[in-house]
Parts: structure tokens; sequence; C-alpha cells
């Protein structure tokens, strides 16, 4: 595989219910397929299945544990001396890098999980944004190495500067009004953290008219479409049954996304 | 964002010292900052205010009995 020098960590953002999980399994695969060693980043808190639709029967150990855990802070700072250093406390290191139980990898395509909201009142998400940002700037990928993140739904991230250490954004959207809203407002805060490729991917198409109206109206807000996923009943299927998506139907649509980002 | 930027106020100047400070304690001569992912440092200053909206908190640095202001990057040392 040719040296990857462009998109090597992409996040995958866009509403809730979208499809962004779906999108991430179908890229991380198709990546791994063109020959890259890919890393799926969980930045997302709330969203437990990501290791299913992966295909693992796991999720890793939250990389929040590797600073002390959330519930752990106190008792850990409450010691005379400050928390010891760990893997995040270095400015750079590689994926080979991170301790075997906090990812978990097959076929080529790894999976580390930044922290889960377990317990009500347990307090916000914070921790977790600043862990993803700080997690994404200090990766240093080989050159065949790519990172796709499957961010929170939503934009509150951009809020915690987590897309200041990423290369590229692709927007998964879905045919309705709030989606194409969201969409504009993820280019706009992508662009002005300094992120160089903004992209959508349509997803749950059901004809070529909706597309094309999803695609006019993107594309006069600036954004560049490059793939579109079909309203499949497996995809549907899959989620219902927490298992990745069959990919028969789906070589072609997600093919051109492929291209596009590599 | 609920983690702290840290600034500290000096002869009317104000500098941001540390991001994402997640915990506070007074200790010998000042104020013992840590970040998430474990960075800690040691500012010979008081708080002078903390604006939970933003995020935000200043320091002032301390001048009886410790004149010097050039910072110290060391772990627990005193600034």
């Amino acid at each position: 595989m040719k040296r990857i020098e462009n998109n090597r960590k992409i996040a995958v953002c866009g509403k809730g219910g979208s499809g962004k999980s779906t999108v991430v399994a179908l890229l991380a695969r198709g990546l791994r397929d063109k020959g890259a060693h890919v890393l799926v980043v969980d930045s997302d808190e709330s969203n437990p299945g990501l290791y299913r639709v992966l295909g693992f029967d796991q999720r890793p150990r939250p990389l929040l544990e590797l600073v002390g855990g959330k519930k752990q802070v106190f008792p850990t700072f409450s010691d005379e001396a400050a928390p010891g250093e760990s893997l995040l406390t270095r400015k750079a290191f590689r994926v080979a890098d991170l301790p075997g139980d906090y990812v978990v990898e097959r076929d080529g395509i790894g999976l580390v999980c930044v922290g889960k909201i377990l317990q009500s009142l347990e307090g916000c998400a914070c921790p977790m944004g600043v862990l993803s940002r700080e997690f994404l700037k200090r990766l240093s990928l080989q050159e065949d190495e790519m990172v796709v993140v499957d961010m929170e739904a939503g934009v509150e991230h951009f809020g915690r500067g987590v897309e200041t250490s990423i290369d590229s954004v692709l927007i998964v959207t879905e045919p309705s009004f709030d989606s194409l809203e969201l969409a504009e407002k993820i280019s706009a805060l992508a662009v002005e953290v300094g992120v160089e490729r903004v992209w959508a991917v349509l997803n749950k198409i059901g004809s070529e008219e909706i597309a094309s109206r999803l695609r006019e109206e993107l594309e006069g807000k600036n954004i560049n479409v490059i793939g579109s996923i079909g309203y499949e009943s497996e995809i549907f299927e899959a989620g219902l049954e927490g298992r990745p998506v069959r990919r028969d139907k789906l070589e072609t649509d997600i093919g051109s996304t492929l291209d596009q980002v590599l | 964002m609920c983690l702290a930027t840290v600034f500290i106020e000096d002869d009317g100047q104000r500098e941001r010292v540390m991001q994402d400070v997640a915990w506070i304690k007074p200790a010998d001569g000042g104020i013992q900052l840590t970040t998430l992912l474990g960075e800690s440092k040691l500012f010979r200053a008081q708080i002078e205010s903390i604006d939970l909206m933003n995020s935000l908190i200043v320091l002032k640095r301390m001048t009886i009995g410790s004149p010097e202001k050039v910072p110290v990057d060391q772990k627990d040392k005193p600034v």
C-alpha cells in the first residue's frame, strides 16, 4: 500500500442516529481491505455497542482508567504524591505502545474506547473529551496506519477541542432537516478549528431523488458529498442484532467514499 | 468545558500557565495544580478568581517572601 499522507485521523460526526457507527465500521473495514492498519477510536461516551458493530466480543478497558478513572480521581489525587506518569503523559506514543487490555484487535482493525458514562449523577463527559483530544494529538502513526474516530452525536466535542487533533471530518447526513442543519454547523465549526478537509456522506438514502436533493442542499452549504449509502434493510437488521453489517450490497455504496478518503 | 484553564497574574499581566486542570490543592507556599493526564505543578500564588461558567481560574503571584517571577516547569517545584 502506498504511504498514507493525508486524512490519517478522520472524525466521523453527525446527528444522533444518523449512522455514524455504521459508517465508522464500513470505513474501517474498507480501509483495512485496501491495506491500511486501522485504529478505531470510540469517542462516544454514550453509545454502548460499537465494539459489536466492529465484530468484537468485548470492548477494551477505557482509556480513562489510564489516568485513574473518573470515580478514582479524588482518591488518587488526595495522596501526597501527584498521579504517576502513564502512557498519556508522554508527548508522543504509537499504537503499538498501547497496553494490551486497552485495545482489542482483529484482522487489521483495532479498537480503543475513551470512556463511558456509567452512572446517573456522575458528572459530565468533559474528561472524556479532553482525553480524546490529547490521545489523538499524541498518537503518532506509522505510514500505513489510519485512525477513524466515532464521535459523540452533535457538536459538543468541538467545544472541547477534539477536532484540533484530527485531519478530516466526515459528516454522516440522513434525509432530515435537522441533519442538514447540523451538517452545516459541523462544517463551520470544523473549518473554524482548522480542519482542512470536510466531507459529507449520505445515509439512509431511499431513492436517487432524495440523494439529489440532499446533495444540492449540502453543496449549497459548500459541503463536498463524497458518498451515499442506501436505505438497506440489512443495516437495520444488523443494528437490531448488534452485529457487523454484511457488506455485499454496500461495497459499491462505500467505495466512492473510500476513494476520496485515501 | 469543566476542566480548567489557569492563568497567573503578575504586575497586571495575565499568562496562561496550564490547561485541562482537574485538581487544585493548597500546598506549602502556594497552589498545586494537576491536569487530567497527571502533569503537576506547584505555583507560589493564591487564587484570585474562579469562573466556573468559562472554566477559568486566575492565580495571583505571591510576593511576600518569594519575589522570584521566573516560572519553573519541574514537577512539584515551587514556581
